[in-house]
């Protein structure tokens, strides 16, 4: 390593070589900041060979997702491996006091971000595109859950969103006048809870495509478990029509609302509820303004860097996204 | 009477000066906190330009107020976009 990496990357890799013997001290031989998102900052340790490179999510004590619970995030993920959904080996996980992170095997295979995708597929067949969406989509059949809570689906919505309020509430408070637009659609999501006949499953929480890792058309890992949950078999394909991830007609830059449903059918079986699936795109959307004025309220008050102003316009759009799809539900139109 | 970006922006901007006052004579901004502060100053600008929403849509609860309220956010996005880069 040329350089000492910054500090709480040399104290994670301290730790591990201390601790775990997965890791000699002298294995990591340099390291590459990979992600800096709003709970974690997530860093590659390379050892030379890329076949046993690991990668380390480190989590941000005050950072505007706090707590981010490594633990939670690790029993996600052998969850996920139970249900036969690939995710990243686990190798450790770190808790002690403000020093948390987990530690995994690096998966190799693109894992192209919504940005890329256009040049990723462009000079692919247009059927890889939709086997692409097919592959993504066939995971989610297969998250069931081994053994799930004792609480309900309307209990685990509604508290959900009770907390998703309260937490933006708090973090706003003293600090900025909230519109009345999440108090309006809380009550609005919680008034029009689908039915919740359906089996609770495993909900990966995060679930887009630059969360996935492809192996050529296969799924080689899905990443970043820290907000799974127990939930409605269609928590995650709502979150996956978020507008913002929309391109064109192309959900999440893959699928059209037509082929999307097509798959469904002939992954599970079962038409896809269209109305089902727009509640859960409303609730992504309403779960994604409350993470990030909360973030933006956090930085207000001096937690944070001002490097995060940037979702600034994202703000904007999920605001206006949000009322314009509930008034559309209203109205009848499912569109994803 | 103001939306949600516009009142994000007057804090955020509170805050950045306020951080900017404390680190005076300390390090140089970093590339990201450069885009950051241009950033808000773009929303800044817009907001102004934009303008408060009409006073009747304050407290306002039904849909079709909330999506005027929206818009207002949406517009300073869109104006801040269509500004040329400084």
């Amino acid at each position: 390593m040329s350089a000492r990496p910054p500090e709480p990357v040399a104290q994670a890799i301290e730790i591990l070589a201390r601790r775990h013997d997965a890791v000699p001290a002298d294995a990591i031989l340099d390291y590459e900041l990979l992600s800096g998102g709003n709970s974690h900052i997530t860093w590659r340790l390379l050892t030379g060979d890329p076949a046993r490179d690991l990668v380390v999510k480190i989590a941000q004590p005050d950072g505007p997702l706090a707590p981010y619970d490594v633990k939670h995030e690790a029993a996600m993920m052998a969850q996920a491996e139970a249900a036969g959904v690939p995710a990243p080996a686990l190798v450790g996980v770190h808790h002690e006091g403000d020093v948390q992170f987990i530690l995994m095997r690096r998966v190799e295979g693109d894992s192209p971000s919504l940005w890329e995708v256009r040049e990723w597929l462009k000079d692919r067949p247009d059927t890889d595109r939709i086997d692409i969406g097919h592959s993504l989509l066939s995971t989610l059949p297969r998250l069931a859950l081994a053994s799930r809570g004792p609480r309900t689906q309307q209990a685990i919505y509604t508290d959900y969103l009770g907390d998703l309020v309260a937490k933006v509430e708090e973090a706003a408070d003293g600090v900025l006048a909230l519109p009345p637009t999440i108090r309006v659609v809380h009550d609005w999501l919680v008034s029009r809870l689908p039915s919740m006949e359906a089996p609770t499953v495993l909900c990966h929480g995060d679930f887009r495509l630059g969360n996935a890792v492809f192996d050529g058309g296969d799924i080689a890992a899905l990443l970043d478990w820290e907000r799974a949950m127990e939930g409605h078999p269609l928590h995650d394909l709502g979150f996956l029509c978020l507008p913002g991830m929309k391109i064109g007609d192309h959900i999440c830059g893959v699928l059209t609302q037509q082929e999307l449903a097509d798959a469904w059918l002939d992954l599970t079986g079962t038409p896809l509820d269209l109305r089902a699936a727009a509640y859960f795109r409303i609730l992504a959307i309403f779960g994604e303004l409350c993470l990030m004025v909360r973030a933006m309220a956090r930085l207000a008050q001096g937690r944070g860097r001002l490097t995060g102003v940037r979702p600034l316009p994202l703000i904007g759009r999920l605001h206006h996204d949000l009322v314009r799809a509930v008034r559309s539900f209203e109205n009848d139109d499912f569109t994803l | 009477m103001t939306t949600l970006l516009s009142e994000l922006v007057r804090c955020l901007s509170q805050a950045a000066a306020r951080e900017l006052r404390a680190r005076a004579d300390g390090p140089a901004l970093s590339r990201a906190e450069t885009v950051a502060l241009a950033t808000l100053h773009e929303m800044s600008a817009a907001t102004l330009a934009v303008g408060a929403p009409p006073a009747a849509l304050a407290g306002a609860t039904d849909l079709a107020a909330l999506e005027e309220l929206a818009a207002f956010d949406m517009r300073i996005v869109e104006t801040a976009k269509a500004r040329p880069p400084r």
